[in-house]
């Protein structure tokens, strides 16, 4: 019985961690609910009270992140921002490498917000995915 | 040594060897930016390889300072030189991966500004009475717009549209010049030049022919050159933001800027200056909710302003009081796309003060299934022939149009689309440039087009 339960853990903690595709992280200077990170991306806040808030894509993660944060496509979210960039003067996040190149930015940039697909170090942890 | 017989013998052979070989250099030098990328890809992994590795040398060399530190401290003494040793090689090695990973963070930030824009070319083809004349192939527009930003409040937008009017001129206009601070997420102010926030369609879509579904605007509230009634850019000041409230968000445009006029049958907006004291107001307060309704957007829009008309010879051949209040809807989710519009316009004769009302709407359905979407529109104006602000101007003038078509995304960035239209006339007396009256035989006629737009 207690090997039953055991094996069931076990399969639900792997089915659990196949599902997690990374980390939504920050500057430790920010906080975000997922809200405010679902606003962020779609381009519909940019301040957390007086600090401007930077955001990045991470282009080895973009479509899991697209997928299971803001529930929606690459094609769909590029459309959003010609359409936000062509009306308000926004710019899309940039767009970075790697994950190495991500937690780099955000550690060092105050505001900065991004994504990544392992664990990084100096920085906050704002939701998993 | 070389012989000269020789050498000559030689240079058309290096010549033609360099000839030869040139696509071979440059297949050559796409192989090395190739193994260049690849190399920088591996040493990207080896970075992140490199930095996991710190973190595990870390926490094993935390794990075991811990037990050391509990069981004596003479040992630990011991050790130190080479716990030293390992933590200053740790160090390096963790500012070497930090370094390395900061330079490639940075890297696409030092790409310049970068330059956003649109192009269209399309045929068509109407018959006999369409102003526009459409009989073959046309360029439309080549839109750049620029948004710098300085700093983190002051923002701008540069526009800049080419494009050929009817009779084959050139044309370059700085479409818009928008300054602008944002002061909080509900608050921008901008000034300068920008497109009319009036409705949805003007600010949505405007000169981004990929960006729109339909392959003309409607008639009513077309560009100040090519007939529209309502001045579809504006120079001024603007106030925009969107605000939370109950299940959704209230979005709100406020704006101060120079009225139109009319000369020469067209809308002017006033780019230089204003003509007279009459400034143009105007409200454009919407509301979008989340949830369910997500992608609906419902609003109330108006603007007021004092417009001159004037003749050929530069006097004012009447004065108006522009008064405009209307609604609109629109939707864009689960594959469906809805605009509709609606301008009561209530103005008067600001001699007489005579009123004169008149109306103008259209309404647009679309439906994706795939990468298609077929669309249909209907448009009307009625406008009162007696209100001197529609009748001097060329198209100030009643019609009905139903539109039929469909866009093809052929990807993100690209679309082909497909029209026909169908328009019909009233018999109306219009005002020339002197004010005479031009009587107008009603009309009706048909259009086909074709289009073919990129957005980059």
């Amino acid at each position: 019985m207690r090997m039953r339960a055991a094996v069931a853990i076990l399969v639900m903690s792997m089915t659990c961690a196949g599902a997690m595709a990374g980390e939504v992280i920050a500057h430790p200077s920010v906080t975000l609910d997922s809200e405010g990170i679902r606003e962020l991306y779609l381009g519909e806040k940019q301040f957390v009270g007086p600090l401007k808030l930077v955001p990045v894509d991470n282009v080895a993660l973009q479509r899991e992140f697209l997928s299971n944060v803001l529930q929606t496509d690459l094609r769909t979210y590029a459309a959003r921002w010609t359409k936000k960039s062509f009306r308000e003067g926004l710019t899309a996040p940039d767009m970075k490498g790697s994950d190495a190149e991500v937690a780099a930015f955000v550690r060092s940039t105050p505001g900065a917000v991004g994504y990544v697909g392992g664990t990084a170090t100096g920085v906050k942890v704002l939701q998993k995915f | 040594m070389m012989d000269r017989s020789r050498g000559a013998k030689v240079w058309p052979v290096a010549l033609a060897w360099a000839l030869l070989s040139a696509p071979a250099l440059a297949d050559d030098q796409s192989d090395r930016i190739k193994s260049l990328e690849e190399r920088l890809e591996s040493n990207q992994r080896l970075i992140e390889r490199l930095a996991a590795r710190v973190a595990e040398l870390e926490r094993s060399s935390n794990t075991a300072k811990a037990p050391a530190n509990a069981a004596s401290q003479a040992p630990m003494q011991a050790q130190n030189p080479a716990d030293a040793q390992n933590s200053q090689a740790l160090s390096a090695l963790r500012e070497s991966v930090d370094q390395i990973s900061e330079g490639l963070s940075k890297r696409s930030s030092d790409t310049g500004l970068p330059v956003h824009g649109f192009a269209d070319v399309g045929l068509a083809n109407s018959s006999g009475p369409d102003p526009q004349k459409l009989r073959g192939f046309n360029i439309g527009t080549l839109e750049l717009y620029l948004t710098p930003q300085f700093g983190n409040r002051v923002k701008s937008l540069f526009e800049l549209a080419f494009e050929f009017d009817q009779e084959g001129r050139a044309e370059l206009e700085l479409e818009r010049l928008q300054l602008g601070y944002t002061l909080n997420d509900s608050l921008t102010v901008w000034a300068g030049r920008f497109h009319t926030p009036f409705g949805l369609w003007n600010t949505l879509f405007h000169h981004g022919a990929n960006l729109q579904t339909a392959i003309f605007r409607p008639r009513f509230i077309d560009f100040e050159d090519k007939g529209g009634i309502i001045p579809a850019h504006s120079v001024g000041v603007w106030a925009t933001g969107k605000t939370a409230l109950g299940p959704g968000k209230v979005t709100y445009d406020a704006y101060l800027t120079n009225g139109p006029r009319v000369r020469a049958r067209s809308l002017d907006f006033n780019a230089f200056t204003d003509d007279n004291p009459g400034k143009m107001l105007g409200l454009n307060i919407g509301y979008q909710p989340t949830g369910v309704l997500d992608g609906l957007n419902v609003g109330v829009h108006g603007f007021g302003s004092t417009v001159d008309t004037y003749s050929a010879d530069s006097s004012v051949l009447g004065r108006t009081r522009l008064r405009m209040a209307g609604g609109y809807l629109g939707y864009d989710a689960s594959n469906w796309e809805v605009i509709g519009e609606y301008y009561r316009f209530s103005n008067s004769d600001a001699r007489t003060g005579i009123s004169r009302p008149s109306n103008a709407w259209f309404a647009q359905v679309g439906k994706t299934f795939g990468s298609t979407t077929p669309y249909v529109r209907y448009e009307s104006a009625s406008l009162d022939p007696n209100d001197t602000y529609f009748s001097s101007q060329r198209l100030g003038r009643s019609y009905r149009r139903a539109v039929l078509g469909a866009r093809y995304a052929v990807d993100a960035r690209s679309s082909f689309k497909f029209e026909l239209s169908n328009t019909s006339e009233s018999s109306v007396v219009l005002l020339d440039e002197n004010g005479l009256p031009i009587p107008f035989t009603g009309v009706a006629y048909r259009r086909a087009a074709i289009q073919y737009s990129i957005a980059f």
